[in-house]
Formats: structure tokens, sequence, C-alpha cells
């Protein structure tokens, strides 16, 4: 019986890059692996693996919409702001 | 169970067959954080992103108006390529040692076996009862409060 990968690398990259809540949430996950497997909870390791593996696509996913919905405000004002000095 | 064709199981750090310290999916991982780091500092020295906006905006302070744990951290890189570091500090205090801690973990992990000694693989950092996730959640969050108070010195 291996140890389900708890993904906490995936967890600290999109909480730092992607820099949303849903990064904490995978590392929630990925903290409750270790624990659960060390008791002999097998299922639940697992389950936790499979939720730290979720939340940190989450988090990537959300980070991307929202940067392209950000570029796009940005061009946006930019082009009909002419005049602005600041962004 | 093949372990080289399922990414859901987490390296056997006693499995002698291994040729690297780290599991195949792991030392996957380790290119993505060296990627992240190396691209970055490119980026930053082909962009400033001292100017605002000019990476777009934190999805964090977009959708919440509050900063990350991340904020400030292209802003770190471009003052750590150019060599200021108490810069680097001033925008993001947990920059330099998440840098150190993951590069190092990255690099561990494409070790051959025997130049890693077995206490230091995944997994064997520590006493068993050391919750590096714990410990890494509770200090983001530490930090993402902290930064957020009025006139924070912690603030990107």
């Amino acid at each position: 019986m291996q140890k389900p990968a708890s993904y906490l690398v995936w967890g600290i990259l999109t909480t730092l890059f992607c820099c949303l809540p849903f990064g904490i949430v995978s590392i929630v996950f990925a903290a409750k692996v270790d624990g659960a497997f060390a008791s002999g909870d097998y299922a639940g390791a697992q389950a936790a693996s499979q939720n730290a593996k979720r939340w940190a696509i989450i988090s990537a996913v959300v980070a991307v919409v929202s940067w392209i919905i950000g570029v796009f405000f940005a061009v946006v004002i930019g082009v009909s702001l002419p005049d602005t000095t600041t962004y | 169970m093949n372990r080289y064709t399922t990414s859901e199981v987490s390296p056997s750090v006693d499995d002698p067959t291994e040729p690297h310290a780290g599991h195949p999916v792991q030392r996957v991982q380790a290119g993505a954080v060296l990627f992240v780091v190396i691209g970055t500092a490119v980026a930053v020295t082909l962009r400033d992103p001292h100017e605002p906006g000019s990476f777009g905006v934190c999805p964090s302070l977009l959708l919440f108006g509050s900063y990350c744990p991340g904020c400030g951290t292209l802003r770190g890189m471009a003052d750590l390529t150019s060599g200021d570091i108490s810069a680097t500090v001033g925008h993001n205090l947990l920059l330099i040692p998440m840098i150190v801690a993951l590069v190092a973990w990255a690099v561990l992990q494409w070790l051959p076996r025997g130049k890693a000694r077995r206490r230091f693989l995944p997994g064997r950092i520590g006493p068993t009862w050391v919750n590096i996730p714990l410990i890494v959640g509770i200090t983001f969050l530490i930090f993402t409060v902290l930064r957020n108070l009025p006139g924070s010195e912690l603030a990107p």
C-alpha cells in the first residue's frame, strides 16, 4: 500500500502564483493526506489527495480566467481613456 | 499497479530500484518548479513588473481586493535579479525563503539515490509529527492576514 500523493507542491505554486484562497484549500487537503494514511484511513487519505489535486486545478483555472478578464479590462480602459496617465 | 503509470501514488521512498531520489511524478513537479522560477526571472528582466498592470492584475486583488501571499513576487524577483535584496524583502518577505526551499526540493528530486541521504527524502524530513503542508498553510494564512492590515510593513 503506497501513500497517496499530497500534491503539496502544486498547492504551494497555485497559492503563490494563482494567488487564490483555493490554493490554500489545496494545501489544507494536502495536510490531511499524511495524517489519514498514518492512522490507517486509506480511503480518507486517497480522498484528501484527490481533493488537493482538484483545488489546485480549480485555483489555476480561476487564475487564468481572471488574468484574461484583467487584461481585457486594462485594454478596454486603456483604449477608451487615452488621456489617463495611470493604469 | 505500475508506479510509473499512476500519478495518484506518491513515491515509495525505500524503493531501491528507483535511480533518482524523487519519484517520476515528483521529478515532473521539480521540473515545473525550476521552469517557473527561471521563467519568472527571465520574464521580469524583459518587462518591468514595477509598472502597474504590466503583467496583469493578481486574481486575488482583482476578485477580492486583498493581497495574497504571492503578491509582490514579480517585483521582488525583478529586484532580486538586479541584486537589491532589501527591496526584494520589502516586496515579499517569504519570496527568498520560498525560492530557496522550492529549488532545493526540486534539485533533490533529481539527485541519484546514493547522493541524497535517506533522511532528506520526501516523507523523511523531520519526525513524523512534522506536518509540512500544515506549517506552510498556517504560515501563508498568518502572512496574508498581517500584510493586509492597514499600513502593514509586509504589504507588497
